[in-house]
């Protein structure tokens, strides 16, 4: 047996204070009789009990001191050594994903149902009973490390909030387990979770929106809508479409339980300077998941980008720019071109020609040599063989030159990093780059080796995706860009990007929980991204995971700590005492 | 006693009753003055007593004639003397009696019981004196008599010895009887709350050749108290103090006791030919009177 608080034995020092105090109680009420005869006659038939009427003093002064001794053991709380030592560890499981959202009859959520459960399961929190908090969600982490505190438990439960993302049940078990390995004694997991908390079997939602421009006409979007009906009666309701917050649309929807309606509709937005692009569908309805009646979609505002082509004349690449709607293009000769025009496009293509002396350290802007390169060359390679294609870089994303043949090109090596430029060949012959790429911060370089003159380049379907990727990729469009993401889901954040909600910035890698808009912001362009839950398991509120629920069975916690057991029994012995006194069988 | 009291003991009504009314005496007592009370003596009256030999002397109208017709022997005539009696009050003024639950306390009681047994022994044409006691005489009426001496008897019932002391019936009965030259009724009022006992007063006043009437007044609170818990229980004579947990077993034992002390001086009383009545402050005082006292043979 150990005593947590020791320091409570002081308190036993008081004991003459309560046999001072109990004396002072016997002080009695004065009431004037006429004579004594008769109660000291009575007396003296109690008397002939004397013995037992000095025990009954005796124990009434017991019985205070029983009571204060149990106090005084309560705030020392004892506990017995063994559960010092191997203690008893619980791990609560809060289920923080989208569909503890969902609302019962009386409108309360399941979150916050679990969230109440697991605030009476913290307030057991003791030195032999410590609890650790493990948060459910996409990502599933630890809230509080096991902990006796109860404060800091209670503390941290209000802060946890539900997620709009789906959950990884086996990840947050395995989490729990591993938090439990390193515990002695008794070992718990807890799950709260949607099982023991009920909701509405009735839900609509929107599990698949997106939209994206017509390759035909990149004014007009087509939509694509998918919503299913996940509980048990008809939907009649109505879709309604707005963008940038302004009403754009009504679609009526009628849904049989269970059904699904899959729509691909196309929208025309007023093109604007200020557009944000951000377009939104909103079911007309009420059910228990109210975050699956939202989404959210991002339409491209289609800027165009300002390219400017310095050269004699080429009729291949001029045909190209013209065809690509998404860039507006100017040509200048080799002899009008100055570099100081270079800062107002995004990006200038060189055909066959380099500005006299021309530095690329002390160079500001985006450039793409076709032939003629600012990079070292050696001798003319006949009929080189595309060896390599590097299918990832956004330059050759989807390029295929597969027999593609070329005339001759120049030996272009890969230059070594310097003036903080670093480079890459995406395209090569062997050990020469036939596309050379470099990047300094924001600012980009290309390198053709050859003349697409001298190849059948312009005759393939490659032709336009790889001039296309590398002066978009100049101009500094991300191909990688997400414009969407479910909830939950991570996406790394290139150098320099940023993105950034109601206050709160992401950097490096962005893990929203969250569905909504998300700005992101790099050193060349700012975009939207929307989140949403888009899940069929979150939407489908009334199924659960029965496999868990069946390996974990909610079970309340017993036994109480020996302070309390001493408390209890300080209670029940003064609630006798004071019984007894009011029976006259104490003083 | 409240002089408000007065009128309401003492209304014409009440007093018409009492004059219906005569003390009761278990035996006849030598009287100095002609009254309406049979004596031992033989006098003028009309009731027949007894005869005797006619001697020389003899009033002439006093030979029984039809007798000497029939026995041709003289005889004389006797008839009873109707005398007055001393009738005394001894009426307990100790602190015990003073003590009250109720607006009447047992004194109150006491003196209206006096009051109206003295206006009964005045109206019958008796001799009264009233006297107070606690440890000792403490205040004393002498010799009064005839109905307009009620008054005299009034006011010195309203005002009693103020100082209140232990009850001494011993001593008081002892002084009682050297002081009183002739026998007589004696009505002692009291709570008989003396821890010295009532025994020996009692037969001590019997002794002198006294008609002992005994009239205990107790307040309902002494019969049976409620205080219960841990009390502190001041004695209004002695000023002592006891400390008693009054708890249902305790207080039912107090009841027996009392019971188990009244029961003993009934039985004294009716052992020793003492007529004995109880009464407590809340019975209505008509019924005092004019019941439980005639039920303790006092009054007829």
């Amino acid at each position: 047996m150990t005593f947590l608080s020791p320091w409570a034995v002081w308190f036993l020092a008081g004991i003459p204070v309560v046999v001072a105090l109990y004396f002072l109680r016997l002080k009695r009420r004065t009431i004037t009789v006429s004579t004594h005869l008769f109660w000291q006659r009575a007396l003296n038939q109690t008397s002939r009990n004397a013995f037992f009427q000095r025990l009954r003093h005796l124990f009434s002064l017991l019985l205070h001191l029983v009571i204060f001794v149990l106090l005084v053991g309560a705030l020392a709380r004892p506990i017995i050594d063994r559960f010092i030592h191997d203690g008893s560890s619980v791990v609560l499981v809060l289920d923080c994903r989208a569909r503890m959202q969902a609302t019962s009859a009386d409108g309360v959520t399941r979150f916050a149902r679990a969230l109440q459960s697991a605030r009476n399961y913290v307030r057991e929190a003791g030195e032999q009973r410590q609890f650790a908090i493990v948060k459910m969600d996409a990502s599933p982490s630890v809230a509080v490390p096991f902990s006796a505190d109860e404060k800091q438990l209670l503390e941290t439960l209000g802060t946890v909030q539900p997620t709009d993302a789906s959950g990884d049940i086996d990840a947050a078990i395995r989490l729990a387990s591993s938090l439990l390995e390193a515990r002695n004694g008794s070992r718990r997991v807890i799950m709260l979770t949607d099982r023991e908390f009920p909701a509405s079997s009735e839900n609509v939602g929107i599990v698949r929106f997106a939209a994206r421009p017509l390759p035909a006409d990149p004014a007009t979007n087509e939509v694509l809508l998918e919503v299913r009906n996940f509980g048990k009666s008809l939907i009649r309701t109505n879709v309604e479409l707005s963008y940038d917050d302004k009403p754009l649309d009504v679609k009526p929807l009628v849904l049989a339980p269970g059904a699904t309606s899959l729509t691909v509709f196309p929208v025309l937005v007023k093109p604007s300077r200020t557009a944000r692009g951000q377009l939104t569908a909103r079911l007309d309805t009420t059910d228990a998941l109210a975050l699956d009646n939202t989404a959210f979609a991002t339409i491209p505002l289609g800027r165009a980008r300002r390219i400017l082509l310095v050269s004699r004349g080429n009729f291949f690449l001029e045909r190209l720019l013209e065809a690509d709607s998404s860039v507006k293009f100017e040509v200048l000769t080799p002899d009008a071109f100055s570099l100081a025009l270079a800062e107002k496009f995004a990006a200038v293509i060189f055909d066959g020609t380099m500005p006299a002396g021309f530095d690329l350290a002390k160079s500001e802007g985006n450039f793409l040599f076709v032939k003629t390169t600012p990079f070292p060359s050696g001798a003319m390679i006949e009929q080189p063989l595309v060896t390599d294609v590097d299918a990832a870089h956004p330059t050759t994303r989807n390029v295929s030159l597969r027999n593609v043949s070329i005339l001759h090109t120049q030996t272009l090596g890969i230059p070594s990093p310097a003036d903080g430029w670093t480079f890459s060949a995406p395209l090569r012959s062997f050990e020469n780059a036939l596309l050379l790429v470099g990047q300094r911060r924001s600012q980009r370089v290309a390198a053709l080796a050859f003349d697409v003159a001298d190849s059948d380049l312009p005759l393939r379907v490659a032709f336009p995706l790889l001039l296309c990727n590398t002066i978009h990729w100049l101009a500094g469009d991300e191909p990688d860009a997400q414009p969407a993401l479910t909830a939950g889901q991570t996406l790394i954040l290139g150098v320099g990007q940023k993105v950034s909600r109601d206050g709160a910035e992401f950097t490096g890698a962005f893990q929203p929980m969250k569905n909504g808009f998300y700005s992101s912001v790099n050193a060349s362009a700012s975009s939207w991204i929307s989140v949403n839950t888009f899940s069929v398991a979150e939407s489908e509120v009334v199924s659960s995971s029965a496999e868990v629920q069946a390996a974990l069975p909610a079970r309340p916690l017993s036994g109480l700590p020996i302070w309390q057991w001493l408390a209890i029994a300080a209670l029940a012995l003064l609630v006798a005492e004071w019984w007894l006194h009011h029976q006259r069988r104490t003083e | 006693m409240p002089a408000a009291t007065d009128s309401a003991l003492f209304d014409s009504g009440f007093l018409a009753k009492l004059e219906q009314l005569h003390l009761l005496a278990r035996r006849l007592f030598r009287g100095e003055q002609r009254a309406e009370r049979r004596s031992r003596q033989l006098g003028s009256s009309l009731e027949f007593a007894d005869y005797r030999e006619y001697s020389a002397g003899d009033e002439l109208r006093a030979i029984d004639w039809p007798a000497y017709a029939r026995l041709e022997r003289l005889f004389v005539k006797l008839y009873e003397q109707e005398q007055d009696v001393a009738v005394s009050f001894l009426i307990d003024a100790s602190a015990s009696m003073h003590w009250r639950s109720t607006t009447f306390g047992k004194f109150d009681i006491a003196r209206r019981i006096a009051a109206a047994l003295a206006y009964i022994a005045l109206a019958n044409l008796d001799r009264v004196s009233v006297h107070f006691f606690a440890d000792h005489i403490t205040g004393e009426l002498g010799v009064v008599r005839g109905k307009s001496q009620f008054h005299g008897v009034l006011d010195f019932l309203r005002e009693p010895p103020s100082e209140t002391k232990t009850t001494g019936m011993l001593a008081s009965a002892r002084a009682f009887s050297q002081r009183q030259k002739r026998s007589g009724i004696v009505f002692v009022i009291s709570d008989f709350f003396d821890p010295a006992g009532y025994e020996e007063p009692l037969a001590l006043l019997q002794h002198g050749q006294f008609d002992v009437h005994a009239i205990q007044v107790l307040d309902p609170a002494e019969l049976s108290p409620i205080e219960t818990g841990d009390v502190r229980l001041l004695e209004t004579e002695t000023g002592a103090s006891m400390e008693v947990t009054a708890n249902d077993a305790v207080l039912a034992r107090y009841r027996e006791e009392v019971t188990a002390y009244n029961s003993g001086l009934e039985a004294f009383c009716r052992k020793r030919a003492i007529s004995h009545a109880s009464v407590t402050c809340d019975l209505p005082f008509e019924d005092v009177v004019l019941k439980t006292l005639r039920d303790g043979v006092m009054l007829k």
